[in-house]
Protein backbone atom coordinates (compact mmCIF):
# COMPACT_ATOMS: atom_id res chain seq x y z
CA UNK A 1 0.00 0.00 0.00
CA UNK A 2 1.48 3.33 -1.08
CA UNK A 3 0.41 6.66 0.35
CA UNK A 4 0.85 9.35 -2.29
CA UNK A 5 0.70 12.97 -1.08
CA UNK A 6 2.04 14.65 -4.23
CA UNK A 7 -1.14 16.59 -4.91
CA UNK A 8 -1.85 19.26 -2.31
CA UNK A 9 -4.80 18.56 -0.07
CA UNK A 10 -5.32 14.93 -1.02
CA UNK A 11 -3.85 11.52 -0.41
CA UNK A 12 -4.17 8.57 -2.78
CA UNK A 13 -4.04 4.99 -1.60
CA UNK A 14 -2.24 3.06 -4.30
CA UNK A 15 -2.63 -0.73 -4.38
CA UNK A 16 -1.69 -1.14 -8.07
CA UNK A 17 1.18 -3.54 -7.36
CA UNK A 18 -1.11 -5.73 -5.29
CA UNK A 19 -3.81 -5.74 -8.01
CA UNK A 20 -1.16 -6.72 -10.57
CA UNK A 21 -0.09 -9.64 -8.34
CA UNK A 22 -3.73 -10.76 -8.08
CA UNK A 23 -4.19 -10.55 -11.84
CA UNK A 24 -0.97 -12.48 -12.49
CA UNK A 25 -2.05 -15.30 -10.20
CA UNK A 26 -5.44 -15.63 -11.94
CA UNK A 27 -6.04 -17.60 -15.20
CA UNK A 28 -5.26 -15.13 -17.98
CA UNK A 29 -7.49 -16.59 -20.68
CA UNK A 30 -10.72 -15.67 -18.85
CA UNK A 31 -9.55 -12.18 -17.93
CA UNK A 32 -9.24 -11.04 -21.51
CA UNK A 33 -12.57 -12.48 -22.68
CA UNK A 34 -14.75 -9.40 -22.42
CA UNK A 35 -15.27 -5.90 -21.08
CA UNK A 36 -17.40 -5.28 -18.02
CA UNK A 37 -18.78 -2.02 -16.66
CA UNK A 38 -19.03 -3.06 -13.01
CA UNK A 39 -17.59 -5.73 -10.69
CA UNK A 40 -20.99 -7.43 -10.31
CA UNK A 41 -24.54 -7.46 -11.70
CA UNK A 42 -27.92 -7.33 -9.99
CA UNK A 43 -27.74 -11.15 -9.78
CA UNK A 44 -24.81 -11.06 -7.34
CA UNK A 45 -26.78 -12.44 -4.39
CA UNK A 46 -28.90 -14.89 -6.41
CA UNK A 47 -27.67 -18.45 -6.06
CA UNK A 48 -28.35 -21.21 -8.57
CA UNK A 49 -28.75 -24.33 -6.41
CA UNK A 50 -28.23 -26.58 -9.45
CA UNK A 51 -24.84 -25.16 -10.34
CA UNK A 52 -21.98 -27.70 -10.20
CA UNK A 53 -19.34 -27.55 -7.47
CA UNK A 54 -15.91 -26.43 -8.63
CA UNK A 55 -13.10 -28.96 -8.98
CA UNK A 56 -10.27 -28.81 -6.43
CA UNK A 57 -7.85 -26.56 -8.30
CA UNK A 58 -10.55 -24.05 -9.29
CA UNK A 59 -11.95 -24.12 -5.76
CA UNK A 60 -8.50 -23.35 -4.34
CA UNK A 61 -8.10 -20.49 -6.83
CA UNK A 62 -11.54 -19.18 -5.79
CA UNK A 63 -10.51 -19.24 -2.12
CA UNK A 64 -7.13 -17.60 -2.76
CA UNK A 65 -8.53 -14.81 -4.93
CA UNK A 66 -11.32 -14.14 -2.41
CA UNK A 67 -8.77 -13.81 0.42
CA UNK A 68 -6.63 -11.48 -1.69
CA UNK A 69 -9.67 -9.39 -2.63
CA UNK A 70 -10.72 -9.18 1.03
CA UNK A 71 -7.46 -7.41 1.89
CA UNK A 72 -7.68 -5.21 -1.21
CA UNK A 73 -11.24 -3.99 -0.56
CA UNK A 74 -10.33 -2.89 2.98
CA UNK A 75 -7.58 -0.61 1.71
CA UNK A 76 -7.37 0.88 -1.76
CA UNK A 77 -10.34 -0.66 -3.61
CA UNK A 78 -13.58 -0.45 -1.62
CA UNK A 79 -15.51 -0.57 -4.93
CA UNK A 80 -15.36 -4.37 -4.94
CA UNK A 81 -16.64 -4.78 -1.36
CA UNK A 82 -20.17 -6.17 -2.06
CA UNK A 83 -18.77 -8.83 -4.40
CA UNK A 84 -16.14 -9.82 -1.85
CA UNK A 85 -18.78 -9.97 0.90
CA UNK A 86 -20.68 -12.50 -1.22
CA UNK A 87 -17.62 -14.57 -2.20
CA UNK A 88 -16.52 -14.94 1.43
CA UNK A 89 -19.80 -16.78 2.13
CA UNK A 90 -19.17 -19.20 -0.77
CA UNK A 91 -15.57 -20.38 -0.30
CA UNK A 92 -16.48 -23.68 1.34
CA UNK A 93 -18.78 -24.81 -1.46
CA UNK A 94 -18.02 -22.65 -4.46
CA UNK A 95 -19.85 -23.42 -7.68
CA UNK A 96 -19.41 -22.70 -11.38
CA UNK A 97 -21.92 -19.86 -11.00
CA UNK A 98 -19.84 -18.31 -8.20
CA UNK A 99 -16.74 -18.73 -10.35
CA UNK A 100 -18.33 -16.74 -13.19
CA UNK A 101 -19.10 -13.94 -10.73
CA UNK A 102 -15.49 -14.01 -9.51
CA UNK A 103 -14.27 -13.87 -13.10
CA UNK A 104 -16.40 -10.78 -13.66
CA UNK A 105 -14.88 -9.06 -10.62
CA UNK A 106 -11.39 -9.98 -11.81
CA UNK A 107 -12.14 -8.70 -15.32
CA UNK A 108 -13.26 -5.44 -13.73
CA UNK A 109 -10.05 -5.25 -11.67
CA UNK A 110 -8.01 -6.05 -14.79
CA UNK A 111 -9.66 -3.21 -16.70
CA UNK A 112 -9.37 -0.77 -13.80
CA UNK A 113 -5.98 -1.94 -12.50
CA UNK A 114 -4.66 1.64 -12.46
CA UNK A 115 -7.45 2.79 -10.17
CA UNK A 116 -6.48 4.33 -6.83
CA UNK A 117 -8.51 5.55 -3.87
CA UNK A 118 -8.37 9.32 -3.47
CA UNK A 119 -9.16 10.79 -0.07
CA UNK A 120 -9.75 14.44 0.77
CA UNK A 121 -11.20 16.26 3.73
CA UNK A 122 -13.67 19.12 3.45
CA UNK A 123 -13.71 19.52 7.19
CA UNK A 124 -11.74 17.01 9.17
CA UNK A 125 -13.50 17.80 12.40
CA UNK A 126 -16.73 16.30 11.04
CA UNK A 127 -16.88 12.67 10.03
CA UNK A 128 -19.81 11.44 7.91
CA UNK A 129 -21.23 7.94 7.98
CA UNK A 130 -23.46 6.83 5.10
CA UNK A 131 -25.28 3.57 5.76
CA UNK A 132 -27.90 1.61 3.83
CA UNK A 133 -29.42 -1.85 3.92
CA UNK A 134 -31.18 -4.18 1.49
CA UNK A 135 -33.84 -6.44 2.96
CA UNK A 136 -33.62 -10.23 2.52
CA UNK A 137 -31.37 -10.23 -0.51
CA UNK A 138 -29.06 -13.06 0.51
CA UNK A 139 -29.86 -16.65 -0.46
CA UNK A 140 -30.84 -17.48 3.13
CA UNK A 141 -33.12 -14.39 3.25
CA UNK A 142 -30.77 -12.46 5.49
CA UNK A 143 -30.44 -8.75 4.77
CA UNK A 144 -27.32 -6.95 3.63
CA UNK A 145 -25.85 -3.76 5.08
CA UNK A 146 -23.23 -1.42 3.69
CA UNK A 147 -21.69 1.77 4.96
CA UNK A 148 -18.87 4.22 4.41
CA UNK A 149 -17.08 6.72 6.58
CA UNK A 150 -15.87 9.85 4.82
CA UNK A 151 -14.43 13.27 5.55
CA UNK A 152 -15.82 14.65 2.33
CA UNK A 153 -14.18 12.80 -0.54
CA UNK A 154 -13.50 9.05 -0.67
CA UNK A 155 -14.25 6.22 1.73
CA UNK A 156 -11.85 6.01 4.67
CA UNK A 157 -13.66 2.99 6.01
CA UNK A 158 -16.22 0.94 4.14
CA UNK A 159 -18.00 -2.28 4.80
CA UNK A 160 -20.51 -4.46 3.05
CA UNK A 161 -21.75 -7.49 4.89
CA UNK A 162 -24.60 -9.89 5.45
CA UNK A 163 -26.59 -9.16 8.59
CA UNK A 164 -26.33 -11.80 11.27
CA UNK A 165 -29.88 -11.75 12.59
CA UNK A 166 -32.29 -10.32 10.03
CA UNK B 1 12.28 -15.98 -1.59
CA UNK B 2 12.97 -19.58 -0.51
CA UNK B 3 13.40 -20.67 3.11
CA UNK B 4 15.54 -23.65 4.14
CA UNK B 5 16.15 -25.32 7.47
CA UNK B 6 19.72 -24.80 8.72
CA UNK B 7 20.91 -28.29 7.73
CA UNK B 8 19.32 -28.15 4.27
CA UNK B 9 20.56 -24.60 3.82
CA UNK B 10 24.16 -25.52 4.65
CA UNK B 11 23.86 -28.48 2.27
CA UNK B 12 22.63 -26.17 -0.49
CA UNK B 13 24.81 -23.11 0.04
CA UNK B 14 27.87 -24.81 1.55
CA UNK B 15 30.38 -22.60 3.33
CA UNK B 16 28.51 -19.41 2.46
CA UNK B 17 25.41 -20.68 4.26
CA UNK B 18 27.46 -21.64 7.31
CA UNK B 19 29.11 -18.21 7.40
CA UNK B 20 25.73 -16.48 7.32
CA UNK B 21 24.51 -18.66 10.21
CA UNK B 22 27.75 -17.95 12.06
CA UNK B 23 27.37 -14.20 11.72
CA UNK B 24 23.73 -14.36 12.90
CA UNK B 25 24.66 -16.31 16.03
CA UNK B 26 27.55 -13.91 16.65
CA UNK B 27 25.13 -10.99 16.44
CA UNK B 28 22.76 -12.61 18.95
CA UNK B 29 25.66 -13.34 21.30
CA UNK B 30 27.08 -9.81 20.98
CA UNK B 31 23.67 -8.33 21.72
CA UNK B 32 23.47 -10.54 24.82
CA UNK B 33 20.16 -12.03 23.73
CA UNK B 34 20.84 -15.15 25.80
CA UNK B 35 23.43 -16.41 28.25
CA UNK B 36 24.45 -20.02 28.80
CA UNK B 37 23.41 -21.65 32.05
CA UNK B 38 24.23 -24.88 33.79
CA UNK B 39 21.53 -27.48 33.32
CA UNK B 40 21.72 -28.27 37.07
CA UNK B 41 20.42 -24.74 37.78
CA UNK B 42 17.33 -25.25 35.63
CA UNK B 43 14.25 -26.09 37.68
CA UNK B 44 11.80 -28.80 36.62
CA UNK B 45 9.16 -26.20 35.84
CA UNK B 46 11.61 -24.15 33.72
CA UNK B 47 12.72 -27.27 31.87
CA UNK B 48 9.12 -28.20 31.11
CA UNK B 49 8.54 -24.74 29.60
CA UNK B 50 11.86 -24.62 27.73
CA UNK B 51 11.60 -23.46 24.12
CA UNK B 52 13.65 -24.56 21.14
CA UNK B 53 15.93 -22.35 19.09
CA UNK B 54 15.52 -22.42 15.32
CA UNK B 55 17.60 -20.95 12.54
CA UNK B 56 16.54 -20.74 8.90
CA UNK B 57 18.46 -19.71 5.82
CA UNK B 58 16.56 -17.59 3.34
CA UNK B 59 17.55 -17.09 -0.27
CA UNK B 60 16.35 -13.69 -1.41
CA UNK B 61 15.19 -12.89 -4.95
CA UNK B 62 18.44 -11.04 -5.65
CA UNK B 63 20.47 -14.11 -4.64
CA UNK B 64 21.51 -12.88 -1.19
CA UNK B 65 21.38 -15.37 1.66
CA UNK B 66 20.06 -14.25 5.04
CA UNK B 67 19.76 -16.10 8.32
CA UNK B 68 16.62 -15.81 10.37
CA UNK B 69 16.68 -16.85 14.00
CA UNK B 70 13.55 -17.49 15.96
CA UNK B 71 12.37 -19.26 19.06
CA UNK B 72 9.74 -21.94 18.70
CA UNK B 73 6.85 -20.49 20.67
CA UNK B 74 4.56 -23.46 20.17
CA UNK B 75 5.08 -24.66 23.74
CA UNK B 76 4.55 -21.20 25.24
CA UNK B 77 0.86 -21.22 24.32
CA UNK B 78 0.17 -23.80 27.01
CA UNK B 79 1.20 -21.59 29.89
CA UNK B 80 0.80 -17.98 28.76
CA UNK B 81 -2.39 -15.96 29.00
CA UNK B 82 -3.73 -14.24 25.91
CA UNK B 83 -3.75 -10.79 27.53
CA UNK B 84 -0.05 -11.06 28.45
CA UNK B 85 1.06 -11.46 24.86
CA UNK B 86 -1.41 -9.61 22.62
CA UNK B 87 0.15 -6.48 21.19
CA UNK B 88 -2.00 -3.76 19.63
CA UNK B 89 -1.46 -2.55 16.07
CA UNK B 90 -2.88 0.53 14.42
CA UNK B 91 -6.11 0.21 12.48
CA UNK B 92 -6.19 0.85 8.72
CA UNK B 93 -8.58 3.75 9.23
CA UNK B 94 -6.13 5.40 11.66
CA UNK B 95 -3.45 5.33 8.97
CA UNK B 96 -5.88 6.75 6.42
CA UNK B 97 -7.37 9.42 8.72
CA UNK B 98 -3.94 10.64 9.83
CA UNK B 99 -2.85 10.72 6.17
CA UNK B 100 -5.88 12.84 5.21
CA UNK B 101 -5.07 15.25 8.02
CA UNK B 102 -1.44 15.34 6.81
CA UNK B 103 -2.69 16.24 3.31
CA UNK B 104 -5.24 18.78 4.51
CA UNK B 105 -2.78 20.61 6.78
CA UNK B 106 0.09 20.30 4.29
CA UNK B 107 2.24 18.41 6.78
CA UNK B 108 5.59 16.92 5.97
CA UNK B 109 5.63 13.15 6.39
CA UNK B 110 8.47 10.84 7.34
CA UNK B 111 8.32 7.08 7.69
CA UNK B 112 10.89 4.74 9.17
CA UNK B 113 11.53 1.09 9.87
CA UNK B 114 13.31 0.15 13.11
CA UNK B 115 15.87 -2.59 12.43
CA UNK B 116 16.14 -5.56 14.84
CA UNK B 117 13.38 -4.02 16.90
CA UNK B 118 12.65 -6.97 19.15
CA UNK B 119 16.22 -7.79 20.19
CA UNK B 120 16.60 -4.23 21.46
CA UNK B 121 13.95 -5.01 24.06
CA UNK B 122 14.77 -6.61 27.39
CA UNK B 123 12.74 -9.59 28.57
CA UNK B 124 11.32 -9.72 32.08
CA UNK B 125 13.79 -11.70 34.24
CA UNK B 126 11.08 -14.23 35.12
CA UNK B 127 7.49 -14.91 34.13
CA UNK B 128 4.57 -14.50 36.53
CA UNK B 129 5.25 -17.96 37.99
CA UNK B 130 8.84 -16.96 38.80
CA UNK B 131 10.38 -19.09 36.04
CA UNK B 132 13.08 -17.87 33.68
CA UNK B 133 12.64 -18.36 29.93
CA UNK B 134 14.97 -21.17 28.95
CA UNK B 135 15.92 -21.81 25.34
CA UNK B 136 17.54 -25.03 24.20
CA UNK B 137 20.04 -24.72 21.38
CA UNK B 138 20.83 -27.96 19.56
CA UNK B 139 23.03 -29.57 16.94
CA UNK B 140 24.86 -27.45 14.39
CA UNK B 141 23.99 -24.24 16.24
CA UNK B 142 25.88 -25.51 19.31
CA UNK B 143 28.93 -26.23 17.12
CA UNK B 144 28.71 -22.73 15.65
CA UNK B 145 28.48 -21.05 19.08
CA UNK B 146 31.38 -23.12 20.46
CA UNK B 147 33.43 -22.25 17.39
CA UNK B 148 32.81 -18.57 18.04
CA UNK B 149 33.20 -18.48 21.82
CA UNK B 150 34.94 -21.07 24.02
CA UNK B 151 32.74 -20.19 26.99
CA UNK B 152 29.88 -22.29 25.58
CA UNK B 153 31.98 -25.49 25.72
CA UNK B 154 31.55 -25.64 29.49
CA UNK B 155 27.76 -25.78 29.25
CA UNK B 156 27.22 -28.52 26.66
CA UNK B 157 25.07 -31.44 27.77
CA UNK B 158 24.19 -34.63 25.91
CA UNK B 159 20.56 -35.73 25.75
CA UNK B 160 18.59 -38.50 24.08
CA UNK B 161 21.08 -41.23 25.09
CA UNK B 162 24.06 -39.15 24.04
CA UNK B 163 22.79 -38.40 20.53
CA UNK B 164 21.80 -34.73 20.95
CA UNK B 165 24.26 -32.00 21.84
CA UNK B 166 22.30 -29.34 23.76
CA UNK B 167 23.04 -25.93 25.25
CA UNK B 168 20.69 -24.49 27.88
CA UNK B 169 20.44 -20.69 27.71
CA UNK B 170 18.54 -18.04 29.62
CA UNK B 171 16.76 -15.67 27.19
CA UNK B 172 17.33 -12.02 28.15
CA UNK B 173 16.10 -10.16 25.05
CA UNK B 174 12.79 -10.36 23.18
CA UNK B 175 13.73 -12.84 20.47
CA UNK B 176 11.68 -13.09 17.31
CA UNK B 177 9.24 -15.95 17.78
CA UNK B 178 8.52 -15.52 21.47
CA UNK B 179 4.86 -14.82 22.16
CA UNK B 180 5.48 -11.78 24.35
CA UNK B 181 8.13 -10.12 22.14
CA UNK B 182 5.74 -7.89 20.18
CA UNK B 183 3.99 -6.78 23.38
CA UNK B 184 7.29 -6.00 25.14
CA UNK B 185 8.50 -3.95 22.17
CA UNK B 186 5.17 -2.09 22.04
CA UNK B 187 5.50 -1.18 25.75
CA UNK B 188 9.09 -0.02 25.25
CA UNK B 189 8.16 2.11 22.23
CA UNK B 190 5.22 3.71 24.06
CA UNK B 191 7.41 4.46 27.09
CA UNK B 192 10.09 6.03 24.86
CA UNK B 193 7.53 8.09 22.93
CA UNK B 194 5.92 9.31 26.16
CA UNK B 195 9.36 10.22 27.48
CA UNK B 196 9.88 12.22 24.26
CA UNK B 197 6.66 14.12 25.00
CA UNK B 198 3.98 12.23 23.07
CA UNK B 199 0.53 11.49 24.44
CA UNK B 200 -1.27 8.33 23.36
CA UNK B 201 -4.49 8.74 21.41
CA UNK B 202 -7.48 7.62 23.47
CA UNK B 203 -9.07 5.63 20.65
CA UNK B 204 -6.10 3.99 18.96
CA UNK B 205 -3.20 2.71 21.10
CA UNK B 206 -0.82 2.98 18.14
CA UNK B 207 -1.32 6.70 17.51
CA UNK B 208 0.33 9.43 19.59
CA UNK B 209 0.38 13.22 19.41
CA UNK B 210 2.63 15.99 20.63
CA UNK B 211 2.43 19.76 20.25
CA UNK B 212 5.69 21.12 18.84
CA UNK B 213 6.07 24.87 18.36
CA UNK B 214 2.30 25.36 18.37
CA UNK B 215 1.56 22.63 15.82
CA UNK B 216 0.64 19.02 16.26
CA UNK B 217 3.05 16.20 15.48
CA UNK B 218 1.35 12.85 14.96
CA UNK B 219 3.00 9.44 15.05
CA UNK B 220 1.26 6.21 14.11
CA UNK B 221 2.94 2.84 13.96
CA UNK B 222 2.54 -0.78 13.05
CA UNK B 223 4.96 -2.88 15.16
CA UNK B 224 8.32 -1.43 14.01
CA UNK B 225 7.15 0.80 11.13
CA UNK B 226 6.53 4.41 12.16
CA UNK B 227 4.91 7.31 10.35
CA UNK B 228 5.37 10.82 11.70
CA UNK B 229 3.99 14.12 10.42
CA UNK B 230 4.34 17.83 11.22
CA UNK B 231 3.96 21.04 9.23
CA UNK B 232 7.61 21.87 9.74
CA UNK B 233 9.98 19.44 7.92
CA UNK B 234 12.76 20.27 10.41
CA UNK B 235 10.67 18.80 13.22
CA UNK B 236 10.34 15.54 11.27
CA UNK B 237 14.12 15.55 10.76
CA UNK B 238 14.55 15.94 14.52
CA UNK B 239 12.04 13.16 15.19
CA UNK B 240 13.80 10.77 12.80
CA UNK B 241 17.11 11.70 14.41
CA UNK B 242 15.62 10.79 17.79
CA UNK B 243 14.45 7.42 16.40
CA UNK B 244 17.95 6.81 15.02
CA UNK B 245 19.57 7.67 18.37
CA UNK B 246 17.10 5.55 20.35
CA UNK B 247 16.84 2.48 18.12
CA UNK B 248 19.71 2.68 15.65
CA UNK B 249 22.52 1.22 17.77
CA UNK B 250 22.59 -2.12 15.89
CA UNK B 251 21.87 -0.91 12.37
CA UNK B 252 20.81 2.33 10.73
CA UNK B 253 17.09 3.13 10.91
CA UNK B 254 15.70 3.09 7.37
CA UNK B 255 13.78 6.30 6.90
CA UNK B 256 11.84 7.69 3.94
CA UNK B 257 11.08 11.33 3.24
CA UNK B 258 9.09 12.88 0.43
CA UNK B 259 5.56 12.56 -0.82
CA UNK B 260 5.28 8.81 -1.45
CA UNK B 261 5.39 6.29 1.40
CA UNK B 262 5.06 2.51 1.35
Amino acid sequence: MKLDLRIDGQVTIDMKDYVTTMIESFPKDVLLKGKVASPWTENLFKVDQKSKLLDNSKSEQFHTTTAQALLLCKRGRPDISPAVAFFTTRVKASTEENWNKLVRMMQYLHQSRDGVLTLKADNYKVLHWHVDAAFAVDPDFKSHTGGILTMGHGAILSYSRKQKLL
Amino acid sequence: MVTYSLQKGIKKFGNKGREVALSKMKQLHDLECFKPINVKDVSKSENRKAIESLLFLVEKRDGRIKARHCANRKLQRQWMDWEDVSSPTDSTESTLITSIIDAKEGRDVGTCDIPNAFVQTKMNPTDKHGDRIIMKIRGVLVDILCELYNVYNDYIVWENKGRDKVLYTHVTKALYGLLESAMLFYKKLVKDLQHYGFELNLYDPCVANKIVKGNQMTVSWHVDDLKGSHVNPNEIDLFLKWVQETYGSIAKVKSTRGKIHD
